[in-house]
């Protein structure tokens, strides 16, 4: 007990509260499709710092493949596609 | 009373015969439920509290003495009880039972004497080995020195010597003064004492006229003892009187001690005379009502001050009230032993500092025990919930490029930033890889969503972290890809668990160009700022040139791809594409 006590006055004194860092987890996975679906409410910060990890890194190897192929599209595509998104973007 | 010496006697018995030495911590219920039961020496309550208190007190003794030390003391003391050399379960409740708490400390057995203010539960040394020195020194009548704590190096606690074992009950008072925080977080205050009982009832049997009786305090914060054996003539070690006087100096003597050095050796006499003035005190003080009982340091500073003054070490004195809390132990049987015996551990003590209260390894018993389980295993199990979640923190710093936030807020704040910018950015590629797919109008009703719910809320709030979760719809439906997209797209979308949260539709709006509909969508979200120009290029390409910080993977992707990649933008001069890793460099911002 005290030694709670003792935490919860060190992150007061550092300006962060527990609640803070809840609500932060909170947010976090609510961005987590996996944790998301799963309906639950009650999920461990642990497990959400976990799925945030994984999901990273899966967002990575898309963001990897997305670009290999945009890169791959956009040298190969014809220049009537270009003018119509530059037409387009530059309205 | 004959309830309360059948139990522990039974106890007793027990124990010795089982062998065990090590001695499982108790926490008399007396000491908690005190308020209740300190109604008055009748009340049956307060009896049968007090008797299991006591019980347990003596089958702590008996436990940790080893059993020849017990058998001899027994004998020694004709007064105790009738055949004490038969078994050591014979004994009769002895009046001077002292409870040593023995630490097992960075590799050391510290004995502690524990004041019967702060701890009702008694800790064993771990070890059945283990033989305190205490009990010898007790004997001789030193206690003071010896029962302050000893700190027995390992090798002294070896079966050579025949140190009794000093256990000593600690009573629950107020449990601040020498209490660790660990104790106290255990054991709830007791204002009143679990011990108040009746001295006579309990020592009075053994022990001769000198303890009279303890009074409950009104306060409830101790029962006075008003005890008398405070005599100077006592001192002869035989009398039985002195005896007493020696268990309660002995079972006082754990209180002082913690501050006070030890004694000389010369001290028997000392001693003895010291903890006569001390009792003395103590009475008036008890009198006075403050706290010689109290728990509070004040009280317990003034004692020892009092002794220091009288010229004693650290023995205190006075010890009615915890004697009667305590509970007298095995002290009287020690009394027989001499001086010589206690010479040598007092001389030990001398140079060795007060004994800390360290977090006590202590094993409780009963209810105390299984607090204190809960306890250490509520504390394990969080120390690894901690770790493994900081464990995760490092790993999610690792992931997020160019966070250098240390706090666990900042960093997390960094990583719900930069999730919503890969969601958005894998959108954006998305949509860009679908947006060139030729033939198919629904890629573009796609895109149009995408930028609406996305990039321009990004460009026009600036603050990703403030928005709730994106929820984009999948710009294209996997089978309507071309072939030669199709792959990758399934790719992409094909882990519902880390891609993005997939609505595919399925019946697509009318089928309109690409171009309307992104302008709708930029329009209905009014912010459309545009980023997108040809500034946002420049952000496209620092944003996948290696040279600059590159918030997304900066890893993975290769130098040369990224080369590739800007080539094709340069080339084909998209804007689209500007226009998604603008936002995306909003992140960055």
């Amino acid at each position: 007990m005290s030694s709670r006590r003792s935490r919860s006055r060190q992150s007061a004194g550092s300006g962060i509260t527990d609640d803070q860092i809840a609500e932060l987890v909170t947010r976090l996975q609510q961005l987590l499709p996996e944790i998301r679906s799963r309906c639950s409410d009650k999920v461990s910060a642990s497990k959400v710092l976990q799925e945030t990890c994984n999901y990273i890194r899966s967002l990575h190897r898309e963001v990897d493949d997305l670009s290999e192929r945009l890169s791959e599209l956009l040298a190969t595509s014809d220049n009537a596609q270009a003018a119509i998104i530059r037409s387009l973007l530059t309205q | 009373m004959d309830r309360q010496y059948q139990a522990e006697e039974d106890f007793r018995s027990f124990f010795v015969y089982s062998g065990l030495f090590t001695l499982p911590v108790w926490i008399p219920k007396a000491a908690e439920g005190t308020e209740g039961q300190r109604t008055g020496h009748g009340s049956r309550d307060h009896m049968e509290a007090e008797g299991v208190f006591r019980s347990k007190s003596s089958c702590s003794a008996a436990i940790i003495m080893p059993l020849f030390e017990l058998l001899r003391t027994m004998r020694s003391k004709p007064e105790t009880n009738p055949a004490p050399s038969s078994t050591p379960a014979d004994p009769s409740p002895t009046p001077g039972r002292d409870f040593v708490e023995l630490v097992w400390e960075d590799g050391q057995i510290l004995a502690q004497g524990q004041s019967q203010l702060n701890r009702p539960w008694m800790t064993s040394s771990n070890t059945g080995l283990v033989q305190p020195r205490n009990c010898s020194e007790a004997e001789s009548g030193q206690k003071a020195g010896n029962i302050r704590g000893l700190e027995f190096g390992q090798g002294e606690i070896g079966l050579g010597k025949e140190g009794n074992a000093v256990p000593w009950l600690s009573y629950p008072f107020n449990g601040s003064l020498h209490c660790d925080d660990f104790c106290n977080d255990l054991l709830p205050e007791l204002p009143g004492i679990a011990g108040v009982t009746d001295c006579r009832q309990h020592l009075g049997c053994n022990t001769s006229d000198s303890i009279r009786l303890f009074e409950n305090s009104v306060g409830g914060e101790v029962a006075v003892a008003e005890a008398g054996p405070v005599q100077p003539g006592n001192l002869s070690p035989d009398s039985s009187a002195l005896q007493q006087q020696q268990q309660q100096q002995q079972l006082w003597l754990p209180f002082l001690s913690y501050r006070s050095s030890i004694l000389e050796d010369a001290g028997n006499v000392k001693a003895m005379a010291a903890e006569d003035q001390g009792r003395v005190c103590w009475n008036e003080a008890e009198n006075g009502q403050t706290g010689c009982v109290a728990t509070e340091d004040g009280g317990i500073m003034a004692e020892e001050e009092k002794i220091v003054d009288n010229g004693t070490s650290s023995v205190c004195s006075a010890n009615t009230v915890e004697r009667g809390t305590c509970y007298p132990k095995h002290c009287s049987k020690r009394k027989s032993r001499d001086d010589n015996e206690s010479d040598g551990p007092s001389e030990d003590l001398d140079g060795e500092p007060a004994i800390e209260k360290t977090r006590v390894s202590s094993h409780p018993r009963g209810t105390a025990l299984k607090r204190s389980r809960a306890a250490e295993v509520h504390n394990l199990s969080e120390r690894r919930r901690r770790d493994r979640i900081n464990e995760k923190m490092r790993t999610l710093q690792d992931l997020i490029p160019n966070c250098s936030k240390a706090d666990k807020a900042s960093l997390l704040d960094e990583a719900i930033k930069y999730l919503k910018m890969l969601q958005l950015q894998v959108q954006m590629m998305t949509m860009g890889a679908g947006l060139y797919m030729p033939p198919f109008p629904h890629t573009g009703i796609g895109v149009g969503r995408v930028i609406g719910y996305g990039g321009m809320d990004l460009n026009a709030s600036n603050s990703v972290a403030r928005r709730p979760a994106i929820h984009i719809t999948p710009p294209v439906h996997g089978a309507q890809f071309p072939a030669m997209h199709h792959g990758t797209l399934q790719r992409a979308f094909s882990n519902p668990g880390q891609g993005i949260p997939m609505s595919m539709p399925k019946k697509s709006l009318q089928p309109t160009s690409a171009t309307s509909l992104v302008a709708s969508a930029v329009s209905r979200h009014g912010a459309a700022p545009a980023t997108t120009g040809s500034s946002s290029m420049e952000t496209v390409l620092g944003f996948f040139t290696p040279t600059k910080p590159n918030p997304v993977c900066p890893r993975d992707q290769p130098p040369t791809q990224s080369g590739a990649l800007r080539s094709a933008l340069e080339t084909s001069d998209t804007n689209m594409m500007g226009l998604g890793v603008a936002s995306m460099a909003s992140y960055r911002k």
